[in-house]
């Protein structure tokens, strides 16, 4: 519960440190305070009982996926350290902001109760809402704020709606009691089905998988780019660490009812996500379409969470397959994450030097540019393919061997085919930096947070290939 | 550690190449090709004899999913193995003329994909092998997409977007494979060649992996990159390409597919055999057009890779010896010539057939050595290309003479073409544009080699298919024992 007790902590004395005369104090002690968390999560000090009532618990998959929250989280932060040459960023607010929505991103990985799992939805998104239009004067930042607002709360309603039939069916709110009532329960049940139908909607907003996906790229085109950065890493990671749970621990039973309409959408999520990023000429927009296809992979890799559940009576985590789908998720999930904030942070580099470029040409040149970034791009990009021996072929081998072992080879066919277009369009910022001449031939030197935060994901993803065998026994 | 030293050396090497200035980069990148060179030569000179894995080595990687970083080589991958680290200083000597523009990075490049093509013929596990097969394609895309000609970077794109498809439809393959091998299960050769795949589903499987070693090779219909792409690249690039590139798809197909499914091919037979076929008399007909001689090697290497993949199909001990003989005489004799059309073009200022003739009358051993070489590729008897071809042929006629009768064909058409090309390009009236001029000797030195190893492995390849028999034995026992 120490995650609990330190997230919002650290969050309020980092606002009060911002409206105080400690101003400069603020980023440091945020980062202080994110560097403690993760060590709280990864060395799960504080973490071992459940609380609350057994609203949450933190077992090692609650405290593997929080870890990953909360560095990326850390990434983010340590990024508003290198502020713009526009000085109307408001860091220190941003930080805090930042830090309640991580607190309801643990909440995500941790909850072991519906009630808390709409908690933690509201509590990752209502700082959002206000981070999306933190350009006030932004036309595009308030269109995005507003659409991401109405689109979460429409989808908060229908996971909240989805939540009270549950309830109505079960009498149960607790994951495990749901698990319990079903299994005595086996059949065609109204209430109970039509609840974890609207529950899979409601959750299926949330990572933007289609067709819920709409509203995924006028709101990440909007936004400011970190804030974008955040929203397709740490937001999307604690809701498909959220779906995962729901299904492994409630809903392994039910398989039958739930597989079948998230091959649906995984099918359809990559279609419109690959598809849809080949017809994009705007890099952010890219980068939403590239979030959406890999949410489609992340629904694949959630089909396992059945998968282990029925062979072995849903342990915590549901890991207890031999081949650990939640470590695949886990991998799969750190590896997009890497490669997406490198993507973010080169292009929150070349958005300030350019002055509200949007297209993806913008990076004609960047290897003479700035070598380092243009390298660290091409890492992202090809990991993102799923190049080995990169992080995303990992995260991709055990995804596919996951879903080709549970006989799914039909989505596994056409998850590969798609894969192959994703080649298509992840390469165009590449092909720019490498192969095209810049008009610009000035440096674009990085600050010392950029260079870190790149440094630090591009080793990430080769780190990954080294340690796969351990992350998944891990969870 | 022999073969990891093989690998791991032109791997760091090309790395710390790349953080090098021009000068101190070229002489690094050249100890270190040369070195890799020598260690895999001395590898082969300590070899002694036998069927069994030589210099394995196997270490834990995903235990939990039967991942082990396995390598090692044997009687097939070693003559591969070979023919790279002889191949690989040609792209360099290459690459030295791309001066000012990057070189340390082009040549990090060449030898990062000398260890990835090494990786490849010498991976014990699929996982492994899925490594180094993208491990080799990456460079090659950054040298085509960089250092190419103006219309690098679609042509490029579609030849990565090509390649990387049937990568990944073989990686479904792989994971489909796992499923099937026996308990404990994984991803070893071993496993792999033991696995009971359900008799429905395994055609479709063995398509999976046909489909990207027919687009590495290029197999006919799979080669419409093919000719775009060596003309764009660079002299390096296309020669990667069509001398140790194309042999990563056969080679794949004799390790990872034919053991794999023999029970599926078999029905597939001629569907495989006709494709090999159809390529060689298309390629030569198509080359036998073209003006340009990259364009002209692209095709002509497109028909010689169809006769060597027919004569594996064939599925027989002399179709495989041809096949392994033949992948290395092509590696050699393709290697020379791209690197004699770059001489001609360095010198000449242009690199199209019937505007510049007679450079014989210029420099005498250049024509020469051109000569020996293009013997070899059309495979004239007592070059390495006869030899091979000749093997190929007869495996074809034991499975029908009709195939072997269009494969012939096709070697007909091929002579016609380099004899042709000889005759424009080297014989006839002295050229008043083109100066005399001299070969460096790095030039030289490379195009002798080349055509000298053509010669030698011609008339006597008897050592070749000696150490390649046992391997090759044990692999048609695989394919013949299910």
């Amino acid at each position: 519960m120490s995650l609990f007790i330190l997230l919002p902590v650290l969050a309020v004395l980092v606002l009060f440190a911002n409206l105080g005369r400690i101003k400069a104090a603020t980023l440091p002690l945020a980062i202080l305070g994110l560097v403690a968390a993760a060590a709280l999560a990864i060395f799960r000090l504080g973490l071992d009982s459940p609380y609350l009532r057994g609203a949450a618990e933190f077992d090692p998959f609650a405290s593997g996926f929080s870890a990953l929250l909360i560095v990326m989280t850390a990434l983010v932060v340590l990024l508003l350290a290198a502020p713009s040459g526009k000085t109307d960023i408001p860091q220190g607010e941003m930080a805090g902001l930042l830090l309640f929505s991580l607190t309801g991103a643990v909440m995500l990985a941790s909850y072991t109760n519906l009630v808390m799992l709409f908690l933690g939805i509201e509590t990752l998104s209502i700082p959002i809402y206000i981070l999306a239009g933190s350009k006030k004067n932004d036309l595009g930042g308030n269109e995005a704020a507003l659409k991401y607002f109405l689109n979460g709360s429409f989808a908060t309603g229908i996971l909240l709606f989805g939540i009270g039939l549950l309830y109505a069916g079960t009498g149960q709110f607790n994951l495990d009691g749901i698990l319990a009532w079903s299994q005595a329960n086996p059949g065609l049940h109204p209430l109970f089905h039509l609840g974890l139908l609207l529950l899979l909607f409601g959750l299926a907003f949330k990572v933007s998988a289609a067709p819920f996906h709409f509203w995924t790229p006028d709101v990440y085109e909007g936004s400011p780019t970190l804030i974008t950065a955040y929203m397709s890493t740490t937001v999307k990671i604690a809701a498909v660490a959220a779906f995962y749970r729901l299904l492994a621990r409630a809903f392994p039973a039910a398989v039958d009812r739930w597989g079948w309409i998230l091959v649906l959408l995984a099918v359809l999520t990559l279609a419109v996500g690959n598809l849809g990023a080949l017809a994009q000429g705007g890099f952010k927009r890219l980068m939403a379409y590239s979030g959406i296809s890999h949410a489609g992979y992340l629904l694949i890799a959630l089909l396992a969470a059945g998968g282990a559940g029925a062979a072995g009576a849903a342990g915590a985590s549901g890991a207890a397959g031999a081949s650990g789908p939640a470590g695949a998720l886990w991998i799969y999930a750190a590896a997009y994450a890497a490669a997406t904030m490198i993507a973010f942070v080169a292009w929150a580099r070349l958005e300030e030097d350019e002055g509200g470029g949007v297209m993806i040409e913008a990076f004609a040149g960047l290897r003479s540019r700035s070598p380092f970034l243009a390298v660290g791009l091409g890492i992202a990009m090809l990991s993102l393919v799923g190049v080995p021996p990169l992080g995303g072929f990992f995260g991709k081998l055990f995804v596919f061997g996951n879903a080709v072992a549970q006989g799914r080879i039909g989505l596994v066919v056409f998850a590969v085919v798609l894969s192959a277009v994703g080649m298509a369009y992840y390469m165009k910022p590449v092909i720019q930096a490498w192969f095209h001449e810049s008009p610009k031939k000035d440096r674009l030197p990085l600050r010392g947070p950029e260079f870190f935060v790149v440094a630090i994901c591009a080793i990430a993803l080769f780190a990954l290939a080294a340690a796969p065998a351990g992350l998944l026994g891990a969870f | 550690m022999v073969t990891l030293l093989l690998i791991l050396l032109p791997l760091v090497g090309g790395l710390l190449v790349m953080a090098l200035r021009e000068s101190a980069a070229r002489a690094v990148a050249s100890i270190v090709a040369l070195a890799t060179a020598l260690v895999a030569i001395g590898a082969a000179a300590a070899w002694g004899s036998g069927a069994g894995l030589h210099y394995g080595l196997s270490l834990d990687w995903i235990p939990s999913w039967g991942i082990s970083f396995s390598l090692g080589l044997d009687g097939l991958s070693l003559p591969l193995v070979l023919l790279t680290v002889l191949v690989a200083p040609v792209a360099l000597i290459l690459a030295t003329r791309n001066e000012g523009r990057r070189s340390p990075i082009l040549y990090g490049l060449i030898l990062a994909m000398e260890a990835g093509l090494v990786g490849v013929f010498a991976a014990r596990d699929a996982v492994v092998f899925y490594l180094f097969w993208e491990l080799a394609l990456v460079p090659v895309y950054f040298i085509a997409g960089f250092w190419g000609g103006e219309k690098r970077v679609p042509v490029t794109l579609k030849f990565l977007v090509y390649t990387v498809a049937g990568s990944l439809f073989m990686l479904f393959g792989i994971l489909y494979v796992h499923a099937f091998t026996a308990a404990p299960q994984g991803f070893s050769l071993s496993a792999f060649y033991s696995a009971s795949l359900p008799p429905g589903a395994a055609p479709w499987i063995l398509a999976a992996f046909a489909v990207a070693f027919a687009i590495k090779m290029p197999l006919f219909p799979f080669h419409t990159w093919q000719s775009d792409t060596y003309h764009e690249a660079p002299a390096s690039g296309s020669l990667l390409l069509a001398a140790l590139m194309a042999k990563m798809g056969l080679y794949g197909v004799m390790r990872w597919m034919l053991p794999v499914f023999p029970t599926a091919f078999a029905g597939l037979q001629p569907l495989f055999i006709a494709l090999g076929v159809v390529g060689v008399v298309w390629g030569s007909l198509v080359a036998l057009a073209q003006k340009d001689m990259k364009r002209l090697l692209a095709w002509s290497s497109f028909s010689h890779t169809g006769l060597m993949a027919a004569g594996v199909f064939s599925l027989g001990i002399i179709g495989f010896q041809g096949g392994v003989l033949q992948m290395v005489a092509h590696g050699l004799s393709i290697a020379g010539l791209f690197l004699a059309v770059d001489i001609f073009e360095s010198r000449t200022g242009g690199r199209q057939i019937g505007t510049v003739g007679g450079l014989a009358h210029r420099n005498g051993a250049f024509a020469v050595l051109f000569v020996l070489l293009a013997l070899s590729a059309f495979g004239l008897p007592l070059t390495a290309g006869f030899a091979g071809e000749f093997l190929l042929l007869i495996s074809l006629s034991k499975v029908s003479l009709w195939w072997a009768l269009g494969g012939g064909i096709g070697v007909i058409l091929g002579a016609v073409l380099y004899l042709q090309w000889i005759r424009k390009s080297f014989l006839g009236p002295e050229p008043k544009e083109v100066a005399a001029f001299k070969l460096k000797p790095s030039e030289a030195g490379a195009l002798g080699v080349l055509a000298l190893a053509g010669i030698v492995l011609g008339v006597y390849p008897k050592p070749l298919l000696e150490l390649a028999r046992p391997t090759l034995d044990a692999l048609l026992n695989v394919i013949g024992a299910r």
